[in-house]
């Protein structure tokens, strides 16, 4: 029993769930690979905060892709905002580097060309600049803020009164 | 630490989801997962932007990937905003997210100082630093501009592309060699001559060059300069007429070359396991002298109107039964499927790769080869085993159906391993009819198949 469960490290998500992963898998989540080296004897069962189960889902997907070669097949399009930021943040509770960088190009994606009134949404962030203040930086930087491609912003209009 | 906690550490063991069977006791296990919580709670405060809900560095990690003028946007979102992008040591200034279609025409110098602004703003190290100028603009990176931003970045700078739109004869400036951190370094649009005092590049792994004019011996001196490079791309570049590269660490090249190439010589390249070689304009025959000895993948690919093209002349047999005995993918584009001399040269190509697991055939060429098909012979098949061939896809014209079917006949009785067999003949815009298609299909159903596995696709 030892012998084979040493391929496999058992991991137990937020809600109760035990995945048992390889440990290839398990080797590129360093914060779990940490916890196994400090271990003096065999690790039973890893507990991994943050970490839900469709969390480990798509974790063990995106695995299975890049062993494959096609990682790039691997896609977060179905995951909402709120979704996405939250995979993130469990992807990097785990500390995993390459998953972390998808994860991250995705967010930027969605970011990308967006006014700046999403964009304060999405991090859920408050305009604290006075009109002036915020009218003299947009006048500054006026070559980022200019651009067809880019959206409007909605309330540009009342800042600069 | 909380002493109460450290005493009852079989309590900690059970909340911790150990067994306490499998716990030889040991605090620091508990200890550590006890603080990767704490730590993340402690993170957590320290670092999180209260307004915002994600902890700083995953902020960090989302905003390298941002294109430049996104990326100042965010200095609008709040005063703790204002310079959070200034560390970020990733600056992108590529093509139309830099500048979009109606920004192309802002003058030079207002397109020098936007960059020179971001610089003099930015705080901290700057790993990765782009610079492509996007067709239809007519700025250029000049020695001034080189001067005044390489220093800002020549220190710490690991990846870096300096790309001009089209060729600019101007030299690739001396201070640019001074940046001795690079591990990938593209560029174009420039006139490259070494400096004279140039150590290297120590770290290079990865070198792309495009569109530049080398100087005598330059192309030489900058490779031999970079002792661990891994990868190697040269496009349509100018002033040299051999290649013949000795690094021991190079994996990968790609080199698409013109007329003017006389020899190419790869044989001192143990390691190159990928290879691609492109003619632009046509070849010149026994162009190739020699090639790597432990091929894994090989492309080439003729140039698309060269009436001349023929593979059979630019590598000779000999080269042949010597360096294709480990390739598992081959692709061949722009071969003249109805010359008869190259059918059998592909056969000979075939033969002489035992490992061959995938085979890619494209003709995009225009080209039509005056001489007749010629059928009355098939091609011999008996002394043939291709069986590690897995992959085949041929993809054509549909003029020149014919001279594929012979080969696809070919392949289907030699290849005992086969899976899928796709041929595609919906290339350009010449259709064939109903009945031509019914014809061709009804002769791949019935060809002779050497794996009983074998699919065959059929797709117009």
């Amino acid at each position: 029993m030892a012998s084979s469960s040493s391929n496999l490290i058992s991991l137990k998500t937020s809600d109760g769930t035990v995945f048992k992963v390889e440990r290839a898998l398990a080797k590129t989540m360093k914060t779990v690979q940490a916890i196994i080296e400090e271990a003096d004897a065999n690790i039973y069962m890893i507990p991994i905060h943050n970490v839900f189960s469709h969390h480990m889902d798509m974790i063990i997907d995106y695995y299975k892709l890049s062993v494959a070669g096609k990682s790039k097949e691997f896609s977060v399009e179905k995951l909402d905002n709120d979704e996405l930021k939250d995979f993130l943040l469990a992807v990097h509770y785990l500390n995993m580097e390459d998953l972390f960088e998808v994860l991250t190009q995705a967010v930027a994606d969605r970011l990308e060309k967006k006014s700046v009134g999403y964009v304060r949404k999405y991090f859920g962030i408050e305009n604290d600049f006075t009109p002036e203040e915020y009218a003299a930086i947009r006048k500054k930087n006026d070559w980022a803020f200019k651009g067809d491609d880019i959206e409007p912003e909605e309330d540009e209009e009342k800042q600069e009164e | 630490m909380n002493p109460s906690f450290c005493g009852n550490a079989s309590t900690q063991c059970i909340a911790a989801g150990i067994p306490i069977s499998h716990c030889r006791f040991s605090l620091s296990i508990v200890r550590s997962l006890y603080m990767s919580l704490f730590n993340k709670k402690a993170n957590q405060d320290d670092h999180i932007d209260r307004i915002s809900d994600l902890p700083s560095n995953v902020i960090d990690g989302i905003l390298e990937h941002l294109s430049i003028r996104d990326l100042v946007r965010t200095s609008i979102l709040s005063t703790n905003w204002r310079y959070m992008w200034t560390s970020v040591p990733t600056l992108k200034f590529q093509g139309r997210s830099f500048l979009p279609d109606d920004h192309l025409n802002y003058p030079s110098p207002v397109v020098s100082k936007i960059i020179t602004d971001v610089l003099m703003l930015h705080n901290g190290p700057i790993y990765k630093f782009n610079l492509l100028i996007p067709y239809g603009c007519s700025f250029e990176i000049t020695l001034e501009c080189l001067n005044t931003w390489i220093p800002f970045l020549s220190r710490n700078v690991k990846h870096l592309e300096l790309v001009n739109n089209g060729t600019y004869l101007d030299k690739m400036p001396y201070i640019v060699f001074s940046c001795k951190e690079l591990t990938k370094f593209r560029f174009g649009g420039f006139n490259l001559s070494i400096p004279p005092n140039f150590s290297g590049f120590k770290r290079l792994l990865n070198l792309q060059l495009q569109m530049v004019t080398f100087e005598s011996g330059a192309l030489e001196s900058l490779i031999s300069g970079c002792p661990l490079l891994e990868k190697l791309r040269i496009e349509y570049c100018h002033g040299f007429e051999y290649f013949h590269i000795s690094t021991p660490t190079l994996k990968v090249l790609s080199l698409v070359f013109d007329k003017n190439m006389k020899s190419i010589c790869l044989k001192k390249a143990q390691n190159l396991s990928d290879l691609t070689l492109m003619a632009n304009d046509g070849w010149v025959p026994g162009l190739i002298k020699s090639l790597p000895k432990n091929m894994q993948r090989f492309c080439c690919i003729a140039s698309f109107s060269d009436k001349k093209n023929v593979f059979a002349d630019i590598i000779p047999p000999t080269l042949l039964k010597s360096s294709f005995n480990s390739i598992k993918y081959l692709r061949l584009a722009n071969v003249i499927l109805n010359e008869r001399r190259e059918l059998l040269y592909i056969v000979s190509v075939l033969k002489s790769a035992p490992c061959l697991v995938e085979l890619d055939i494209q003709n995009y060429s225009l080209v039509d080869v005056a001489q007749p098909p010629d059928h009355s012979e098939e091609l011999e098949c008996r002394s043939c085993c291709l069986n590690q061939l897995k992959t085949v896809n041929i993809k054509i014209r549909a003029t020149s159906n014919q001279d594929a079917m012979s080969l696809i006949r070919f392949i289907l009785a030699t290849s005992t391993s086969l899976k899928t067999l796709t041929f595609d003949v919906g290339l350009g815009s010449q259709k064939l009819d109903a009945l031509v298609l019914l014809s061709i299909s009804q002769d791949l159903l019935l060809m002779k198949r050497a794996s009983q596995r074998a699919e065959v696709k059929f797709l117009h």
